[in-house]
């Protein structure tokens, strides 16, 4: 199929994402409140009770959607690519939810959902290094390096890595939503820009950002849903798919910075893996006035959010705010890093 | 004229918003260039490496097969690549906290902090 067909499919499946989350997900956030799916939204002082959950609309749309390129593309590697990222999904998706019902310990999630991108490894040795290619090209140099072997061990990381990553952003109203949009917006123009265009990277890419705008209007301030487990570690597996099998695994990582920063920071302060809720010292305190500042406790772990209010308390919209400032300065070096891996080459 | 106004605060905000995190921003930049720089570093110096003819002839003396020198040659250079990787994150790392305790101490009052911050 030729490239020009790919934008009409990208109007399609944008579409068809924000008016599939527009009907399920205010039908979802109804239900999960009548069976009493509600958390309580403690950065704010009335602690309101939000329904819970709300990622489970994500992952069936993301699902749903993606069966549209499987009907109509003739290309069977792009299908095979649409039927792995159904398969990983769900299975990052069901992993999610178990761990919103009952709660998984901190080693056997990240466990669990290394073992759920294995569809992705296996399609890619039936189909013979087409699903993803393990030889990725970077800025300047193109193709420089062979980790053939090492890339199959990158995949199943990689995946269980961005999951978490997105879980761990998710800390106040809006503040993994708003980021979101604009990644997977980058990754969308990126996949465009790349030479040649990835379209599953595009396409995928598509889905994912109609279904983050609808879901960042029902999650920004004040929330009327929080996505849950099931939500966030869908959206992260989604990012890393996106990654692998559009061939933009640096330019993810770029765009992802802020992702990258808070997760790594924490797990270093917290020394290890170890479950939020499990954590005796929390990293921000709720002051009278509704603001929220950064604790000055050594022990607390160091998030990216208690960075952001370092200078000053912040209230909760405001952080949000800084989060998707700091995304959008790193979606313009995801451009600028794909423009120097695709445009320019220096010969060494 | 309002749909223009609304266009002016949210550019504004914006601005606002980049000056208030402009050191983050600093450390995000200083963090994409070094990741350029270790890549262009691999390729210079790590990508072409191999084993010293001598010691080549030696391990093959030994026994050990073409293949085998060829992978541990790759193993060294995944090695090296790997250790420049945890050098880039824990550089990220030591950066970030010196922001926030400095951050921190400069806005907290001392009274507040004492025992607590590193």
């Amino acid at each position: 199929m030729d490239d020009i067909w790919v934008y009409p499919f990208i109007i399609i499946l944008l579409t068809f994402s924000i008016l599939a989350m527009r009907i399920i997900l205010p039908r979802l956030i109804k239900k999960l409140k009548e069976r009493g799916k509600i958390g309580v939204d403690v950065h704010k002082l009335d602690k309101p009770e939000v329904a819970e959950m709300g990622g489970i609309s994500v992952l069936i749309v993301a699902c749903l959607a993606a069966i549209i390129p499987l009907i109509f593309f003739d290309d069977l590697i792009i299908r095979v690519q649409m039927v792995v990222f159904i398969s990983v999904l769900a299975l990052v998706g069901l992993i999610g939810l178990i761990d919103d019902l009952y709660r998984l310990g901190s080693i056997t999630k990240p466990l669990l959902i290394a073992g759920a991108s294995f569809p992705l490894l296996i399609a890619n040795f039936i189909y013979l290094n087409q699903v993803f290619y393990p030889d990725p090209i970077f800025p300047l140099i193109g193709s420089g390096f062979r980790i053939t072997v090492i890339y199959w061990l990158i995949v199943p990381i990689g995946v269980t890595v961005a999951a978490n990553a997105v879980n761990m952003m998710d800390v106040v109203n809006g503040s993994m939503s708003g980021p979101c949009i604009i990644i997977f917006g980058t990754l969308l123009f990126c996949s465009l820009i790349k030479q040649p265009m990835s379209v599953i990277g595009a396409l995928l890419s598509a889905i994912m950002l109609g279904i983050m705008i609808i879901f960042y209007k029902y999650n920004r301030f004040p929330a009327k849903v929080f996505a849950g487990d099931t939500g966030t570690l869908t959206i992260g597996a989604a990012l890393a798919l996106i990654g692998f099998m559009g061939g933009l695994e640096l330019i993810t990582v770029v765009v992802a910075f802020p992702l990258v920063i808070n997760a790594f920071q924490i797990l270093t302060s917290v020394r290890g893996l170890v479950e939020g809720r499990k954590l005796q010292e929390r990293p921000s305190i709720v002051k009278s006035d509704g603001t929220i500042t950064a604790s000055t406790d050594i022990k607390a772990p160091l998030t990216l959010m208690r960075i952001v209010m370092a200078k000053s308390p912040l209230k909760e919209p405001e952080i949000t705010r800084h989060f998707i400032v700091l995304t959008l300065y790193c979606a313009i070096l995801a451009i600028i890093t794909t423009i120097l891996t695709y445009y320019i080459y220096i010969p060494l | 004229m309002g749909i223009i106004d609304d266009i002016i605060n949210k550019i504004k905000v914006l601005v606002s918003d980049l000056k208030k995190n402009f050191e983050l921003l600093v450390i995000i930049s200083v963090m994409w260039l070094l990741a350029l720089i270790g890549i262009l570093f691999l390729k210079v110096y790590v990508g072409p490496l191999k084993p010293l003819p001598s010691f080549e002839a030696f391990l093959i003396s030994l026994g050990f097969s073409q293949t085998f020198v060829d992978l541990l040659n790759g193993m060294v250079q995944v090695f090296i690549a790997a250790i420049y990787g945890l050098l880039w994150l824990y550089l990220g790392h030591r950066i970030v906290r010196l922001y926030f305790w400095r951050t921190i101490k400069k806005n907290t009052p001392p009274a507040e902090n004492k025992n607590k911050t590193e």
